[in-house]
């Protein structure tokens, strides 16, 4: 199978065009702008100079390209491969681009329209994978629509399907670009919202967008109105709301057409945020027929820059794996959510929102940046303090108790007695060339701490408030590029749950990538109060024998698998991760046994990680008092990880080996 | 061995990739078994040719005796080559420039062979020919005699004490170069030969000023065919080797370099093959006319890459045959190698000859300029893997992910190269010095990591004196007083007791600092002074904007950009020392300024001394991402910046654009010499200990990652820098997957995201070092970076080796 595809995306004033590998990773990219205004002969030119381009900037030959996606903005017929019309480039009529692109490029082509592309890529490989009724809608400069129904790209019978942008909202109402009146997109897309507000600045309302746009509509856009209208401005409030209105009543209209499992969302205009989106979501429940509400899910896309370029890649890879028989996609039970709160998690924050959530407080023991083993890309990983499970072989112990505790280590100490001296509660006593503490009289105050001039007697856990750590987290956004982000860890974050769910929504309102390493253990209201937040499971599978997870844990595992099975059932996606602790869970019947649990979990399970047991943890043993319960495990020879992970293969399953640094290594 | 990751998820294992042709392996093998060593000739033709042409002006003088040199050196064609031109007698052996220093030949000529790194061997006639002949001659008259008489005492103490050094360029002459081989693949040596007749044709017969320029263009122009002359001999000596090749194939090989040499340099070049030959040339002739380091071949990638397309185009060459060009050209650079004193030597260990090769970045128009050589580039470094030359990827927001990714698959090979600079610093930082703006997109890497135009810009970007800035504070602590010697040049504010608050010391570093960048300043300028008048370069001039149109050479200022800068080191061992006292003595109150004062003289041996390190070594330390202690490294910097701002160079209003100072924290291997002079500091680091690396925080200080030594050095004056050096180091089987490859790719887009200038990364193991400290024979190639270069590990002295072994080590797995 060929292991590229090219995707390229005519718009109104660009020309890009991308390689994509088979995971729909940018490759490259090429944009040019000089298209404007060009006759068909002319874009075809520009195309197939891109075309070139890309290729050799990517350094890919096109034997290894599998074919080209042609995304055009306009109205075209897929089936056919031509364009029909653009209402940005009116040279364009009935022109058959697809066969003129093949035989130009050489390679096989697809043609659609931007939005049915992107709904190929937000369904296989985006937010809506594993859902058979995909919607995919775009608010942007236009407003249009994409539809898979069965699994299936519907291009209705003439292949324009999904015009939703000409719905009449308003009968009589405002003159739209088709000649009609009334339309949506004669009120809520990028070119009404500007043509509304010029038409309201020169009737004489009093607005601040007058000043700001020094007498020029081409300066008035969607950014513009939102910042002047979170000013207050009632003139910027009314436009954005009632564009909102406008568009929940579409959205109505799709619901009741179509009753999809997930509208995903796109474009522009969503970056507005929640002054746009609540009027729309107020809206679509009052517009809709009660049966219908909370009968789906409201998502962000995944891909939200070059989704056409992307879009039409990924209709390549789509058109060869439905030909050449690949497995299809299981369909997986929905798990009905509320629409607001998953929708939710796309909105920017108020300014109240955001203070608020500032300042929850939390405990963690440990902020460390640049952790390589919790997720994808380069993370900050955040150490929750508190665990419900006691599993006997903990890295990280100092990490069981909730409440703050202190430390020493006895490497570092130089035995010099600063500690001895300063100890009110006469805990500790010089004894040669070490330190004894009494624990049983300590106070915790923590002046040794303070006099300790080797930081051997260290704090571990402090309670902060969640703004101070996004802070520490985006001190590394340099980094966060490719898929990077922040990591909940600990310890159990879902012991702190509204702690948790303040980073996450602080940090995806920045756009960071999310995910929560966990035991599972956790009431599943917490799961489904975080899961719109969250990009990836880390999810610890210690044993499938109950008896035996609660030998080893402290509790059962019942809890566990059923919280993984909705986990899974809702389409999270999920890492499952094992530790391999020779004489616990390597047998195997458990390793089998795991297999084929996560295995029958589905698609949404992306990996299952093995990770093998460590010592390194042991000095933090002694230094929390408790050295006598470390867990002096053999370590699991190499050849031994290896024929467990290819045991666990056999199962179909993408299994990793995880490095030995999962836990905080030993300071 | 390198274990990859498959598609299916299953560990696989695969043998270094050995895709060299027999012939690049032979020839490697070859230079690699070879000890350097001292060759003679060099050193013999240059005193005849000195004294045959002693009434001559310098420039001529000189430009005479390089003549003298190609037209009788030894010239061998060894079997295989298919680039031709050697540098001295025998592979791997350093000539000599008698005309630049003398007497450490002389005095240390027994040492030679039993240094503790950098180890020459002497045959009993070179021996003979420096005692004999040479050394007799030159004593009394070299360029470093001269700048010794000039010196003021003042610097000579300064440089005792060990807060300035400079015998660099006194004793070795300039250097840090890129000359236009563009022009010359362009033009031909008969071209330009021409634009001399030209401008000499336009000169004044009787004014002063325009006689004196005569000099200079008639020496350019005896150089200039003095190369055409050398290439022909290859073309004659590749004849003769022919009509006595029995083997047919090599016969037409050899035919070949014939035809190569007859037609490059003297005239343009047309194929890949005389682009890299012509290259070559232009690049050893510099190497032999003067004796300086980092001569650097520009963008290497951009001026043979479309001699390389058209090859492919017309089907004269295939993408095999350029890549054992290109591996070819690696082993002659490899080959180039010069001997300095020991005293210099220690500043940069290795036999570093610092030969930059730039790669990727943008056109002068700001589009990616990657290209097929550069990712040919890259495999070469894969292929040959040498410690010579230094391979500069150019990065922007615009490179491609898959050049990113091939540079992080050739760094995880552990030789430290490519380094990376980053475009989006760079460029600002060359616009704001007045570079125009086609030219700043156009810049490349001269020695390790400094910045200059190609073909346009002076000697010596960076490279003039050392300001050690932690002997500095020492110094300010001690009331202006040098501990070890007694010496004080500039009295103090009383020492560390004296003080009642941090801005107070700091007021009092402050005028220290001030006093000790005039004085490395002044030793520039005698420096500059002495290498104008005493060892011009003609031919190295002739192909530096605007020279030729000028009549000048670039010490006169003939170059189109003249900024320099001097090489501060210790920033960070400083502003861990000012964090300690703030924290520990006026903040909290924990220690005593007295304490501290008596366990820095007493190298914290003294009683509770341990103690007072302790709970300095234990305060917050730069290369953590702390806002306040990266902000005093900051402050040292911009305040030495203020302060070199106000001085010029000895070219300032003579022509170049510029004319005055930078900052540069490039410090090859010398924080171990300059921390060797300096005491124990309120860091807490012990007497003698090496100081910081460039910007790189001190060794084992820096506990939170990479991302957060990469953002404190985010907080540095970088767009005021000429050139700006940060290492880290990777445990190599963290890069084993391409996940791992990615994630390096994504710290490498974070260093690009921050505007950081420079970051190269050593990914060796800690086992392997130690390992290879044990048993250097088994580990012959091993290449490691330090601090802007890259060595042989096996070949550097012990002190060094457990330098590179302490520098923290980063997992990326």
């Amino acid at each position: 199978m060929k292991p590229y595809a090219i995707g390229i995306d005519v718009g109104g004033t660009k020309i890009a065009t991308g390689v994509l590998d088979r995971s729909l990773n940018l490759v490259s990219v090429h944009v040019s702008k000089e298209h404007a205004g060009q006759l068909p002969a002319q874009v075809v030119d520009t195309i197939e100079r891109g075309y070139r381009a890309v290729l050799e900037q990517a350094r890919i030959s096109a034997d290894e390209v599998a074919g080209v996606g042609l995304s055009f903005a306009g109205h075209t017929n897929g089936r056919r491969g031509v364009v029909l019309t653009s209402s940005n480039m009116p040279e364009w009529d009935q022109v058959p681009l697809r066969d003129i692109v093949s035989k130009r490029l050489n390679q096989h082509v697809l043609l659609d329209n931007d939005t049915n592309l992107a709904v190929v890529a937000e369904h296989r490989y985006g937010a809506g994978r594993g859902a058979d009724d995909v919607v995919y809608v775009t608010f942007s400069t236009g407003v249009g629509m994409g539809i898979i129904v069965g699994g299936k790209l519907y291009q209705g019978y003439t292949g324009t399907a999904g015009e939703i942008g000409h719905t009449v909202v308003e009968t009589d109402g405002r003159r739209c670009s088709c000649g009609k009146r009334g339309c949506l997109m004669a009120y809520a897309c990028g070119i009404a919202l500007r043509n509304r507000a010029w038409e309201r600045i020169q009737s004489g309302e009093e607005t601040e967008l007058r000043d700001l746009c020094w007498d020029d509509p081409q300066l008035i856009n969607g950014e513009l109105i939102c910042e002047v209208a979170s000013r207050g401005d009632p003139v910027a409030q009314d436009l954005i709301i009632s564009t909102g209105r406008y568009l929940g009543i579409a959205l109505s209209t799709i619901v009741q057409v179509l009753n999809p499992e997930l509208i995903v969302i796109g474009g522009g205009l969503t970056n507005i945020g929640s002054m746009l989106l609540d009027p729309c979501i107020e809206s679509l429940r009052q517009n809709i027929h009660p049966v219908l509400w909370g009968a789906g899910r409201i998502v962000p896309g995944r891909f939200q820059a070059n989704v056409s370029v992307i879009g039409g890649a990924a209709a390549v890879f789509s058109e060869i794996e439905s030909g050449e028989g690949a497995a299809q996609i299981q369909y997986v039970a929905p798990v009905p959510l509320d629409w607001t709160a998953a929708a939710r998690a796309a909105l920017p924050l108020t300014d109240e929102d955001r203070s608020a959530l500032e300042r929850v407080e939390g405990t963690v023991f440990d902020v460390q940046r640049y952790s390589l083993d919790d997720g994808p890309g380069l993370r900050t990983a955040v150490f929750f303090k508190g665990c419900p499970l006691r599993c006997a072989w903990c890295s990280n112990p100092e990490s069981q108790q909730v409440r703050p505790e202190l430390l020493l280590f006895a490497a570092s100490c130089l035995a010099c007695g600063a500690c001895v001296e300063t100890c009110a509660a006469e805990g500790r006593t010089l004894a040669g060339d070490h330190i004894e503490w009494d624990r049983r009289v300590c106070t915790r105050c923590g002046e040794c701490v303070r006099t300790c001039p080797a930081q051997a007697t260290t704090w571990s856990g402090r309670r902060q408030p969640a703004g101070e750590i996004l802070s520490e987290v985006l001190r590394d956004a340099a980094f966060y590029e490719d898929g990077g982000g922040l990591t909940l860890t600990g310890g159990e974050p879902l012991l702190q749950p509204a702690f948790a769910e303040a980073l996450l929504r602080l940090a995806k309102a920045k756009h960071l990538g999310t995910a929560i390493e966990t035991t599972g253990n956790a009431p599943w209201e917490i799961f489904e109060s975080l899961y719109p937040y969250l990009d990836l499971w880390l999810y610890d599978l210690k044993h499938m024998d109950s008896h035996a997870h609660h030998n080893w844990t402290g509790l059962g595992n019942e809890l566990i698998l059923s919280n993984l099975r909705k986990l899974a059932a809702l389409g999270a996606p999920i890492c499952v991760r094992m530790p391999l602790i020779p004489g616990v869970n390597v047998s195997d019947d458990n390793l089998r046994r795991t297999a084929e649990f996560v295995a029958q979990l589905g698609p949404a399970v992306r990996s299952l990680d093995l990770l093998p047991y460590h010592k390194l943890a042991r000095a933090k043993y002694e230094a929390l008092g408790c050295g006598g319960k470390w867990w002096d495990a053999e370590l699991m020879p190499d050849d031994q990880v290896q024929s467990a992970a290819k045991l666990m293969r056999s199962y179909n399953l993408t299994v990793r080996i995880v490095g030995d640094r999962s836990g905080k290594e030993t300071p | 061995m390198i274990e990859t990751e498959t598609e299916n998820g299953t560990m696989t294992e695969t043998t270094a990739p050995t895709g060299c042709t027999t012939r690049v392996q032979r020839l490697r093998e070859r230079v690699l078994d070879t000890t350097p060593s001292v060759c003679a000739e060099r050193g013999l033709l240059v005193t005849e040719a000195y004294e045959m042409y002693a009434p001559d002006p310098p420039v001529l003088r000189r430009a005479k005796a390089l003549a003298h040199i190609l037209d009788h050196m030894t010239i061998r064609i060894d079997e295989g080559e298919l680039i031709v031109g050697n540098q001295a007698s025998a592979p791997r052996a350093a000539p000599l420039f008698p005309e630049c220093a003398i007497d450490f030949l002389v005095d240390e000529i027994d040492e030679f062979p039993h240094r503790r790194a950098d180890v020459y061997t002497v045959s009993p006639e070179v021996k003979q020919a420096i005692l004999g002949k040479i050394g007799p001659y030159w004593r009394g008259k070299t360029l470093y005699d001269r700048a010794k008489a000039m010196r003021p005492s003042e610097v000579n103490q300064a440089e005792q004490i060990g807060a300035v050094a400079g015998r660099g360029n006194i004793s070795s002459g300039d250097g840090h170069i890129i000359m236009n081989i563009p022009k010359v693949l362009r033009l031909g040596m008969t071209g330009i030969i021409e634009e001399v007749q030209t401008a000499s044709a336009a000169l004044s017969s009787y004014d002063a000023i325009e006689f004196g320029k005569r000099a200079f263009l008639e020496g350019s122009a005896i150089a200039l065919r003095a190369v055409i002359r050398f290439a022909e001999r290859y073309a004659a000596e590749a004849e003769r080797q022919a009509a006595g090749a029995s083997d047919a194939g090599r016969r037409s090989e050899l035919l070949r370099i014939a035809e190569v040499c007859r037609r490059v340099p003297v005239e343009p070049a047309r194929t890949f093959h005389e682009a890299v030959q012509c290259a070559w040339f232009v690049h050893l002739v510099s190497q032999i006319e003067s004796n300086g380091h980092s001569f650097s071949l520009g963008r290497f990638d951009q001026y043979t890459w479309p001699f390389y397309r058209a090859d492919l185009e017309a089907g004269r060459t295939t993408p095999q045959q350029a890549q054992e060009l290109l591996e070819l050209l690696w082993l002659k650079l490899f080959s180039i190698i010069k001997i300095r004193s020991w005293s210099h030597t220690r500043y940069g260990i290795g036999y570093p000859t610092y030969q930059n090769v730039t790669i990727g970045g943008q056109t002068n128009r700001g589009e990616d300029a990657t290209n097929d050589i550069s990712f040919m580039v890259l495999e070469t470094i894969r292929e040959t893997r040498l410690p010579q030359p230094n391979v500069s990827a150019r990065i922007h927001t615009g490179t491609p992910d898959h050049f990113l990714m091939e540079c992080a698959r050739t760094i995880r090979l552990g030789m430290g190269m490519p380094a990376i600079k980053n475009d989006e610093i760079i460029v600002p930082a060359l616009l704001e010095k007045g570079v125009r703006s086609e030219d700043a997109f156009d810049y490349a890497i001269v020695g390790c990591i400094e910045a200059a135009v190609p073909g346009k810009w002076g000697y010596r970007n960076t490279g003039m004196s050392f300001l050690n800035l932690l002997k500095v504070l020492e110094l300010t602590l001690n009331n202006g007083t040098d501990p070890a010697t007694g010496i004080q040049l500039l009295p103090g504010r009383g020492d560390l007791t004296a003080f009642d608050s941090i801005e107070a010391i700091y007021d009092a570093y402050r005028e220290q600092l001030r006093f000790y960048t005039r004085l490395s300043i002044e030793m520039d300028t005698v420096a500059d002074l002495c290498l104008e008048t005493m060892v011009p370069d003609a031919f190295c001039s002739a192909l530096v904007d605007d020279c030729i149109a000028r009549g000048k050479t670039i010490k006169e200022g003939g170059a189109v950009y003249d900024i320099i800068s001097g090489l501060q080191s210790g920033a960070a061992n400083v502003a861990d020392s000012f964090m300690a006292l703030k924290t520990r003595v006026f903040d909290e109150k924990a220690l005593t300024a007295s304490q501290v004062l008596e366990s820095m003289a007493a190298d914290f041996q003294n009683p509770g001394g341990e103690l007072v390190r302790q709970r300095l070594l234990h305060a917050p330390k730069y290369g953590n991402d702390l806002a306040e202690v990266d902000a005093f490294a900051a402050r040292v910097l911009n305040e030495y910046l203020a302060e070199a701002s106000r001085y010029h160079h000895t070219r300032y209003g003579r022509g170049p654009i510029g004319g005055g100072y930078a900052g540069s924290t490039s410090n090859i291997s010398a924080n171990v010499p300059l921390g060797a002079s300096v005491g124990a500091t309120p860091d807490g680091r012990r007497a003698g200990e090496p100081i910081n690396e460039g910007v790189s925080p001190v060794h084992g200080c820096d506990t939170g990652g990479p991302t957060k030594v990469l953002c404190s050095a985010a907080r540095l004056p970088t767009i005021k820098s000429i050139a700006q050096l940060l290492n880290l180091r990777l445990s190599p089987g963290s890069l084993a997957s391409e996940e791992g490859l990615r994630r390096l790719v994504a710290l490498l887009k974070g260093f690009r995201n921050l505007k950081l200038w420079h970051v190269q990364f050593n990914t060796v193991s800690t086992e392997a070092l130690l390992d290879a400290q044990r048993h250097p024979e088994k580990y012959r190639d091993l290449v490691v970076r330090v601090a802007g270069y890259s060595a042989l590990f096996v070949t550097l002295d012990k002190a060094t080796q457990d330098d590179i072994i302490r520098r923290t080590s980063h997992d990326l797995s």
